[in-house]
C-alpha cells in the first residue's frame, strides 16, 4: 500500500513495493467480490432461483455483444473520473463528498461554453469545454477546501451544503440563461438547453468497434483512463503526491517535516474538484449533445463506492468502475432473463463495498506489519488526531 | 484500533450514500387474467421509469393499460415485458434497446425522459413501433431531436390542464374556503400545466380563492420524496390550505400521510387513488386528476394488433377522454358537485372555456 518506499537498501528478488501493493491489491479486489458473489449465490438461492443463470444472464448482457461492452464502458467512465476524484482527496486524508455538486456545477459551466463559443474550431472547441468543466467542478471545490483551511469547517459538512446549491444553480440555469427556446408553440418538450454544435461533442468512439452508437461510447473513456495514469503518477511519484500522502497518513509527521498542511489540502481539492468536473461530460457531450434537465444524478455518490472498490488506486479504480458497470447494468439483465428482482443488484452492490472494506483491512494490516518488519519509519503518530489547521 | 475503526466510518458513509441513491421501490409484475383467446402476433415490451410498478401513480396507470389489453386479448400475456429504469434513471435508453434487441413488436417508454433516446434509437428498429407516454419523441428537429418523420413513433400526450381545471372547481366547490394548495413534484412546463389549470378551474368558482404552491425539487428525484412531500403538505395545511392537489409522482404519498395528520382532504393525480391509498387515507382523498395512462397505452396497443399504428402525437384531453376526475368518494363528492363538474366539463368540450397551460397566464 502506501508505505515508505525506498527503505531497502539490500534490494533482492522481492517485487517492488508498488508491485507488491498491486498484486495485493488486485488479490484483495478478487477475493472480495468471490465472498460477495457467495453471498449473493445464497440470496438467489433463497429467492429460488439458480445463481448460475442469474450470474449466467448479468455477464451474457455486458458481454454477450460489442454493444454490451460498449454500454458498460459508456456506463464505467464518468464513474472513473468521479472515483478519481473522491479517491484523489482521500489520499490527503480527505473526504470529497461534494463531487456530486461539483460535477452538476461543471455540466453548467461545459454547457455554456460549448453554446456561447462556438466559434473555436472542432477539436479545440471541445477542449476548451472540457476545460470549462475543470475549471467549474475546482471552482466549487475552493470553496469547501478554503473554508476547511482556514475556518477549520469540515469538509463533509461544508461539500453536503455545497451539492444542495449545486442542485438549484443547475435548475436556475436551465430556467434561465440556458433554456432551450426554440421549441414550437404548445410543444411539450423536457427542460433543458439548446442543443450543442457539434464542435462541442465528443467523438463516437464505438463504431470503431461495431458497438451501436445507442451506447454512446466516447473517447472520454480513454481520457479517463490517461487521467487515472496521471493520478497515479501524480500520487506515486510527484511533490505533492508524497506530501499528499504524508498529510494523509501522519498530519504529526509531515507537519514536523516541514510540509504546509493547508497548502497541501487546498491543491488536492482543486485537482478534485478538476477531475469531479469530468464526470458529467459522458451525459452531456456523448450521450445528450445537450445539458437536460433530467441528467443522470448521483454520480458522484457512486464514485465514492467505486473509489472504495478501486481501494484509492488510481488504476483500480478503472477495473473497478467497469465492475461496478457491469453490475449495473445487470439490472436490466435481471429484469428480462430471470424472475430475481433488480434490486438484488443494489444488494450485491453493498455487500461487495462491505467485503472489500473487511478484507481490506485485513490485507493492509498485513503489509502493513511487512514493512514495519523493513524497518520502516514510524508513523506512530497516526493515532494523533488530525489536526486541521491555519498553515500557509 | 482507532485507525481501523475511521478506516471502516467513510466505507459506512459511502454504504448509507449508495444505499439511499437507490431509494425504494419495486414490485412485482402485474398477473392479468390472459385468456387461451389472445393475440399471438404481437409482442409488447413496456419501459417504466424511475419509481417502477408499484408507484400508485404513473407507472401503474401504464400496468393497468397493459393488463385490461392482455385480459381482452389483445396481447398474450408471456408476450409481455417490464423493465423498470434504474433509481437515477440513466438506464433508461439501455432498457428501451435491450427491449428492441429483444424483438418486440411495440415498445412503449412510460415518461417523457424516454423521448430523446427513443427518437434516436427507433430509426434502427423500423419494423418495431415505439409510442412514449407524455412523450415529444416525434417532435423532431423542432425540438432540436436528431431525426424527423419518424414512421414507427407516436406520442401519447394529455390535456392535464384540462383534467386539473375540473379538480380545481371540485376543490373550491368542496369547501368554499379561501385557501387551497397545490404541491408540484419537479419544477418546470410539464407540472405548471397541472398548476395552470388547477389555479384556473379553483378561481372560475371562487375569484378571490388564494392557491398556496409549493414543489418539491428541481430534479426529477422530487418525484420519489414522499417524506418531503408530507412536509410540504403539512406546511400548507397549517397555513389554512383546506383541499391540497398534489401532481408530484410517488412523492405525493407524503401528502395522504399529511392529509391524515391534518385531517383535512386531499387530491389525486394520474390514477384515481381512491382506490391505491389506505383505509385511514381513503375518506381523505376527495377525487383524482384521472391522466388515462390506461387508455392511451390500450389504444395503442390495439393499433399495433390491428395494423393501425398512428405515427406522430395523439393527444388525448378531455373529449378523447384522456383526461377526466374519479368520483369514487361518493361521501365527500356529493352529486350537486358531481353535476357541477360535469357540466363544466361539458363547457371545456364545447370550447366555451379555454385552460390555461402556463400558470402565468392564469
Amino acid at each position: 500500500m502506501s508505505g515508505p518506499r525506498g527503505t531497502k537498501l539490500v534490494a533482492r528478488r522481492e517485487p517492488a513495493p508498488w508491485v507488491e501493493s498491486l498484486v495485493g491489491q488486485l488479490l484483495a479486489l478478487l477475493a472480495s467480490l468471490l465472498i460477495a458473489l457467495v453471498a449473493g449465490a445464497l440470496i438467489v438461492i433463497a429467492y429460488g432461483e439458480s445463481p448460475l443463470v442469474v450470474y449466467g444472464a448479468i455477464l451474457r448482457f455486458s458481454f454477450g455483444s460489442r454493444t454490451g461492452v460498449g454500454y458498460v464502458l459508456a456506463i464505467a467512465t464518468p464513474l472513473i473520473f468521479s472515483a478519481l476524484a473522491v479517491a484523489l482527496c482521500f489520499k490527503g486524508g480527505m473526504f470529497n463528498i461534494g463531487v456530486e455538486g461539483q460535477y452538476l456545477v461543471a455540466m453548467v459551466t461545459a454547457t455554456w461554453a460549448a453554446l456561447e463559443l462556438d466559434v473555436l474550431p472542432g477539436g479545440l472547441h471541445v477542449a476548451v469545454v472540457l476545460a470549462f468543466a475543470m475549471l467549474g467542478g475546482m471552482a466549487w471545490a475552493a470553496v469547501p477546501a478554503i473554508l476547511k483551511v482556514r475556518t477549520g469547517a469540515h469538509e463533509v459538512v461544508t461539500t453536503i451544503m455545497m451539492n444542495g446549491i449545486a442542485i438549484s444553480l443547475l435548475s436556475w440555469a436551465l430556467n434561465g440563461p440556458l433554456r432551450f427556446t426554440n421549441a414550437p408553440e404548445g410543444q411539450n418538450v423536457d427542460l433543458r438547453s439548446d442543443p450543442f454544435p457539434p464542435t462541442a461533442l465528443v467523438g463516437d468512439l464505438g463504431k470503431l468497434f461495431g458497438v451501436s452508437r445507442g451506447a454512446h461510447l466516447s473517447w472520454l473513456l480513454l481520457l479517463g483512463i490517461a487521467l487515472a495514469v496521471a493520478v497515479w503518477f501524480l500520487i506515486r511519484r510527484m511533490r505533492l503526491g508524497y506530501e499528499a500522502r504524508a498529510v494523509g497518513q501522519a498530519p504529526g509527521s509531515a507537519r514536523a517535516g516541514g510540509i504546509s498542511i493547508g497548502a497541501v489540502q487546498i491543491k488536492l481539492f482543486l485537482i478534485s474538484g478538476a477531475l469531479a468536473g469530468l464526470t458529467g461530460m459522458q451525459q452531456i457531450l456523448a450521450d445528450r449533445g445537450y445539458l437536460p434537465q433530467n441528467y443522470v444524478s448521483q454520480l458522484g455518490f457512486t464514485g465514492i463506492a467505486v473509489a472504495f472498490l478501486g481501494q484509492n488506486h488510481p488504476i483500480g479504480i478503472v477495473f473497478a468502475a467497469i465492475l461496478w458497470a457491469i453490475l449495473a447494468r445487470g439490472e436490466s439483465a435481471l429484469q428480462l432473463e430471470t424472475d430475481v428482482p433488480r434490486e438484488f443488484v443494489i444488494i450485491l452492490q453493498g455487500i461487495l463495498i462491505m467485503t472489500v472494506v473487511i478484507v481490506y483491512q485485513v490485507t493492509h494490516r498485513r503489509l502493513r506489519r511487512r514493512e514495519l518488519g523493513r524497518a520502516a519509519i514510524g508513523e506512530q503518530d497516526a493515532a494523533e488526531p488530525a489536526p486541521v489547521g491555519a498553515v500557509g | 484500533m482507532a485507525r481501523s475503526l475511521r478506516a471502516f466510518a467513510p466505507a459506512l458513509v459511502a454504504l448509507s450514500l449508495v444505499a439511499a441513491a437507490c431509494g425504494g421501490d419495486g414490485g412485482a409484475a402485474g398477473d392479468g387474467g390472459g385468456g387461451a383467446d389472445c393475440n399471438q402476433d404481437i409482442r409488447v415490451g413496456m419501459a417504466l421509469d424511475i419509481g417502477g410498478l408499484g408507484d400508485k401513480s404513473f407507472n401503474d396507470a401504464a400496468n393497468r393499460g397493459l393488463q385490461d389489453a392482455i385480459a381482452d386479448g389483445l396481447v398474450c400475456e408471456e408476450n409481455t415485458e417490464f423493465i423498470e429504469a434504474d433509481a437515477t434513471g440513466s438506464n433508461r435508453d439501455a432498457n428501451v434497446q435491450a427491449l428492441a434487441d429483444g424483438g418486440y413488436d411495440l415498445i412503449i417508454g412510460v415518461g417523457f425522459a424516454f423521448s430523446p433516446g427513443i427518437n434516436t434509437i427507433a430509426p434502427d428498429y423500423p419494423e418495431q413501433f415505439f409510442a412514449v407516454v407524455d412523450g415529444f419523441a416525434t417532435c423532431g428537429t423542432a425540438c432540436d431531436l436528431p431525426n424527423d418523420d419518424l414512421t414507427n413513433v407516436t406520442d401519447l400526450t394529455f390535456k392535464e390542464n384540462e383534467g386539473s381545471f375540473l379538480v380545481g372547481a371540485a376543490a373550491a366547490l368542496k369547501c368554499g374556503c379561501d385557501t387551497i394548495g397545490f404541491l408540484g413534484g419537479q419544477t418546470g412546463p410539464l407540472i405548471g400545466k397541472f398548476e395552470a389549470g388547477y389555479v384556473a378551474g379553483a378561481k372560475y368558482i371562487n375569484p378571490d380563492i388564494e392557491v398556496l404552491v409549493e414543489y418539491i425539487g428541481d430534479d426529477t428525484s422530487a418525484f420519489n420524496d414522499p417524506t418531503k412531500g408530507q412536509a410540504l403538505s403539512t406546511k400548507m395545511y397549517d397555513q389554512g390550505a383546506e383541499i391540497i392537489y398534489h401532481a408530484a409522482g410517488a412523492s405525493g404519498a407524503g401528502l395522504f400521510n399529511a392529509a391524515v395528520e391534518a385531517g383535512k382532504l386531499a387530491i389525486g393525480v394520474d390514477s384515481d387513488q381512491y382506490q391505491l391509498v389506505s383505509a385511514e387515507q381513503q375518506p381523505l382523498v376527495l377525487t383524482s386528476m384521472l391522466k388515462r395512462v390506461d387508455t392511451a397505452v390500450y389504444d395503442v396497443i390495439a393499433q399495433v394488433g390491428e395494423g393501425s399504428f398512428e405515427p406522430g402525437a395523439q393527444v388525448f384531453g378531455l373529449a378523447e377522454e384522456g383526461v377526466d376526475y374519479s368520483k369514487s368518494n361518493t361521501a365527500e363528492l356529493t352529486e350537486d358537485i358531481v353535476a357541477r363538474l360535469d357540466e363544466i366539463k361539458q363547457m371545456i368540450i364545447d370550447g366555451e372555456i379555454t385552460v390555461p397551460e402556463d400558470p402565468a397566464e392564469v
